[in-house]
């Protein structure tokens, strides 16, 4: 019994997660395109969102593989549990699939908006990997904190290019009510939107991986 | 006289030692009150508690990239490989390239490897791997990491997983391509 129920709030915490990383490399990729054409001087900035992208892509790929592993499917999880999805509709006050990538980059300070919420988000997930890998449950799972660990070791360098971006171009940092926004996220997603996804014994899983419903629809 | 002497400085000395056991207990109650409030600020890291945050590569560490052997190609299997002191002296840890190279070019496979130090199997990391031969967006045949010089300057590589196939035929090799 104990077994079962560990086994499914890993499946739930592994399904946010494949969730986040799928959208947050989906909305680099736009976001690279435009930087390349509106800032091709900046390359030094461009590499480090190009790594972010990419360790987006991987993590997404490694969470896959430890559902691949387990042999199910991840959890139909929609937009209520992305950090991402979230953020953005409190910040610019639309969903994230009507954010236009050219007028962002274009109005410096919606810019600075999007480096201000990238760099949360990634301070956020540094600050929850870290808490979850003491966690003596995710030390159970040999598997999952393997991940974890890997998810560890390529965070801290994805928060930084945003601050440094934002620091060279003489914007503030995280102002109260992004502050709020982030703890409002974050505590709603982990004291109440987590607890239901294990509760809820009407959940369903996945047919297909976010990829491969890619291809289906291409 | 020296009765109440003796007196008054017992109850002197007993107030003084009820006192300073006050001020112990007040004082480590306010320790620990100050350290379950501390507002740790969000923003800012400690380098201590990320010990690998700078993880770009920077040009002035790089080094010409050198092979250090073979990638072990069956599951369980390992290598064990020495750090060159000539490249790497006075360095104290070395950006290694881990890098795959698929001979099947039909089939998807996923490869975990660790790699560690036989002197110290608590520096562990871990390596995932992932060939799709159709699919470039994901396909990942390579994962730079820096790790630590141990005392030995030896370095164990062991593939210890496999999904999607039973036995993938691939090649690669462990790469040394920098240094700080």
């Amino acid at each position: 019994m104990f077994e079962k129920l560990t086994n499914r709030l890993y499946d739930v915490i592994a399904s946010v997660y494949i969730y986040n990383e799928y959208t947050g490399y989906k909305e680099l990729e736009k976001l690279l395109v435009g930087l390349e054409e509106h800032y091709p001087s900046e390359q030094e900035f461009i590499k480090a969102v190009k790594k972010h992208y990419a360790d987006e892509k991987k993590h997404y790929l490694m969470f896959r593989y430890y559902f691949k592993k387990r042999k199910c499917m991840p959890f139909k999880i929609d937009k209520t549990y992305g950090y991402v999805d979230l953020f953005v509709e409190h910040i610019f006050k639309k969903p994230i699939e009507e954010l236009d990538h050219d007028e962002l980059i274009n109005d410096k300070d919606l810019f600075f908006k999007l480096c201000r919420l990238v760099m949360m988000t990634e301070f956020r997930g540094m600050r929850q990997v870290h808490t979850l890998l003491k966690n003596p449950l995710i030390k159970r799972n040999k598997a999952l904190f393997k991940i974890f660990k890997v998810v560890e070791r390529d965070e801290p360098s994805h928060c930084y290019p945003y601050q440094y971006w934002l620091e060279k171009y003489e914007s503030h940092t995280p102002q109260f009510q992004e502050k709020i926004t982030d703890l409002w996220i974050h505590y709603s997603l982990m004291l109440l939107k987590v607890p239901f996804l294990f509760f809820n014994l009407r959940l369903e899983r996945m047919t297909a991986f976010y990829d491969e419903k890619e291809l289906v629809t291409a | 006289m020296t009765k109440l002497k003796t007196f008054s400085s017992f109850i002197l000395g007993s107030i003084f030692f009820l006192f300073v056991l006050l001020y112990m207990f007040v004082e480590s109650w306010v320790i620990y009150v100050k350290k379950m409030v501390k507002f740790k600020h969000l923003y800012n890291f400690r380098e201590v508690e990320f010990p690998l945050l700078d993880v770009l590569v920077s040009e002035q560490n790089e080094l010409t990239p050198s092979t250090l052997g073979a990638l072990p190609n069956t599951l369980g299997a390992s290598r064990t490989v020495a750090i060159p002191e000539e490249l790497t002296s006075g360095a104290l840890e070395v950006l290694l390239d881990i890098q795959m190279e698929a001979l099947s070019v039909e089939e998807c496979f996923e490869l975990e490897f660790e790699l560690s130090s036989p002197e110290d199997p608590s520096k562990v990391e871990y390596i995932y791997l992932f060939h799709r031969p159709f699919d470039d967006q994901h396909h990942f045949n390579t994962v730079p990491l820096w790790y630590p010089i141990p005392n030995n300057r030896t370095i164990k590589l062991q593939l210890v997983d496999i999904v999607g196939m039973d036995k993938p035929a691939f090649g690669g090799e462990l790469r040394l391509i920098g240094a700080r």
